[in-house]
């Protein structure tokens, strides 16, 4: 089978099967057996079944579990809840406040948890049924949360950026620095947008007739203090050289556990519904990954990297072209690619071709960052969505979430051309580091 | 039902491995940074640990039909037809986890066989347990996925 063939074969087996509704774990696992099977014979299995082992041993991977069930402490400790108050009462007398105190309130806990995952669904609880309650529109509360909660993937501590950094060979805290301000400009468009639209249409987001007494309980110092405790505590130990990002994940988890206990929430019941919170996210989560990373690996098998690559190089093209054509490989990809296939389908091939037209590997991360964060939000493979829709309630359909993103692609879109377009935005930081 | 039981049991176990994972990876900073003595074991305990928790949260979603899909078209067609795609969604489950069962012997039956261990200090046989464990976790998945089957079957007579 020549690598054309094989990538017409996964697309069209793929694709059936996610038409009919078929969960994305078994999807993407069967076609990868199914692809295996036939270019490669029963004895080819043996690749799924190795990269099933390889990421299940894998070490950093492991950190996302512990930031999970470190979000989830943090929602039944009562800490998400402060701090989201606190937001609140500082954005109040706004209309759209609610919204705008969502996207604050996800940056700060992009800065605390930085698992996309953990982070959609600890808002998806929280600031959901708040602004549903309030009589907010579902397009806006929903849009609002996922867009917002996958600034986790571009603040750090982000996932993202430790496996660019891996691959690329760049240095991670730069990376990390170089994300400050584009990070910061995104929320900062989401919650201008917010504004702007309930300016326009006053009904998507009613005033509250009274302050709400449960959006005003008391001590909303705590509401602040702690959380900037514990991102200092797992910001710090990352930056400090004390831990790597598994063990700050540990160390985030104790954190929660301390501000459950001065909340005086920590109890076994808290822990075991935590625990059992996280396993379920993990279950989900992990078998998309694991069969998602199969299907690659029988890509590759198959020659398609080296298709994928010679595609490319061939048509030599002028720079700025080819940042342009990356930019829309990725989004074509991320339409159906979770950003670890992607990031090591694309990344060997790609990075070595910008850095010799001589463009920075550190601004080109963050492009691919945010190109990300646009793919973590588009249908048919938004995870962002999925992890919200794995905690809505029952009325709300995924297509409404994947309606509700699409206004925030589209300021992603903008954000995504002034960073191409001023590198200086990126670079500034780390350059002032150095 | 003595299948969902089973599943939840291996499912709820994993969960409070993460417990476990975490409790182990403080007291290894706390040995490493306080009293400046690293262990050996923490590390490779944790992905043992860690490992067999990704593995047996798949069956455990499987049991709560908790994996996602994409509803776009499933929502706008009738009941005969969902019920015909719900269907295949089971039955492809019931394949995809028997081909994991025998992708995983491939790697688990020659692991057993030479007793393979990690080779490091600690030198823990997690190669064989965790090599193992994705053959037990395939089969546990198709499993469900079957008592899925039968238990829709049921319901919609």
């Amino acid at each position: 089978m020549t690598p054309g063939e094989l990538t017409l074969l996964i697309l069209a087996l793929l694709s059936l099967q996610l038409l009919a509704a078929v969960p994305l774990a078994i999807a993407t696992g069967l076609t990868a057996v199914v692809t295996a099977l036939l270019a490669f014979g029963p004895n080819s299995l043996i690749v799924i079944a190795n990269r099933f082992y390889e990421l299940s041993t894998s070490y950093t991977l492991l950190a996302v579990p512990l930031f999970i069930l470190m979000g989830c402490i943090l929602e039944k400790g009562g800490v998400t809840e402060q701090l989201f108050a606190a937001m609140h009462r500082s954005t109040g007398r706004l209309r759209g406040g609610l919204a705008v105190g969502t996207i604050g309130a996800a940056t700060v806990l992009a800065g605390m948890v930085g698992v996309v995952g953990a982070e959609i669904v600890t808002l998806g609880l929280v600031a959901l049924p708040a602004m549903l309650r309030r009589g907010y529109h579902k397009r806006l509360a929903l849009g609002t949360i996922a867009a917002g909660g996958s600034l986790g993937s571009m603040i750090p501590p982000s996932v993202l950026l430790v496996v660019y950094g891996l691959i690329a060979n760049v240095s991670i805290s730069e990376l990390f620095l170089a994300a400050v301000v584009p990070g910061l400009l995104l929320a900062g468009a989401y919650a201008l947008y917010v504004l702007v639209l309930c300016r326009l249409r006053p009904d998507y987001a009613p005033l509250a007739r009274d302050l709400d007494p449960a959006d005003a309980p008391k001590g909303s110092l705590l509401g602040v203090l702690l959380p900037v405790g514990i991102i200092l505590l797992v910001l710090g130990s990352l930056y400090a050289g004390v831990a790597t990002p598994t063990e700050a994940a540990a160390l985030g988890v104790l954190g929660a556990l301390l501000a459950a206990a001065i909340n005086r929430r920590l109890s076994l019941a808290l822990l075991n519904e935590s625990v059992q919170q996280t396993i379920r996210a993990v279950g989900s989560v992990t078998w998309i990954f694991f069969g998602a990373n199969a299907l690659v690996a029988v890509y590759a098998l198959g020659g398609g990297l080296g298709f994928v690559r010679e595609s490319v190089t061939g048509l030599a093209l002028d720079p700025w072209l080819l940042i342009l054509l990356l930019m829309g490989v990725f989004m074509v990809l991320g339409t159906f690619l979770d950003w670890i296939g992607i990031a090591t389908l694309t990344l060997p091939i790609f990075v070595p071709l910008i850095v010799s037209q001589g463009f920075d590997p550190v601004w080109f991360g963050i492009l691919f960052c945010v190109n990300m964060q646009v793919s973590y939000l588009s249908p048919p493979f938004g995870p962002a969505c999925f992890y919200l829709k794995s905690v809505t309630p029952p009325g709300i359909s995924l297509g409404d979430i994947f309606r509700s993103v699409v206004p925030f692609i589209a300021i992603q879109m903008v954000v995504l051309a002034i960073i191409a377009l001023f590198p200086g935005l990126s670079l500034w930081l780390p350059a002032l580091s150095r | 039902m003595l299948m969902d039981r089973i599943t939840r049991l291996f499912g709820t176990l994993s969960g409070w491995g993460y417990v476990i994972v975490f409790g182990l990876t403080v007291y290894e900073v706390v040995c490493r940074f306080a009293f400046n003595a690293p262990t050996t074991w923490v590390l490779e305990t944790c992905i043992l640990v860690g490992g067999l928790g990704y593995l047996f949260a798949g069956p455990l979603a499987q049991q709560e039909r908790a994996h996602i899909r994409i509803e776009t078209l499933y929502v706008h067609v009738g009941e005969r037809m969902r019920r015909a795609l719900d269907l295949l969604a089971d039955v492809l489950a019931v394949l995809y986890g028997g081909a994991l069962v025998y992708a995983a012997l491939l790697i688990a039956l020659p692991a057993i066989r030479r007793g393979e261990h990690t080779g490091s200090a600690f030198n823990s046989p997690e190669p064989v347990i965790l090599k193992s464990a994705i053959a037990v976790a395939a089969l546990l998945f198709a499993l469900q996925a079957l008592r899925n089957l039968f238990a829709r079957r049921r319901n919609h007579r």
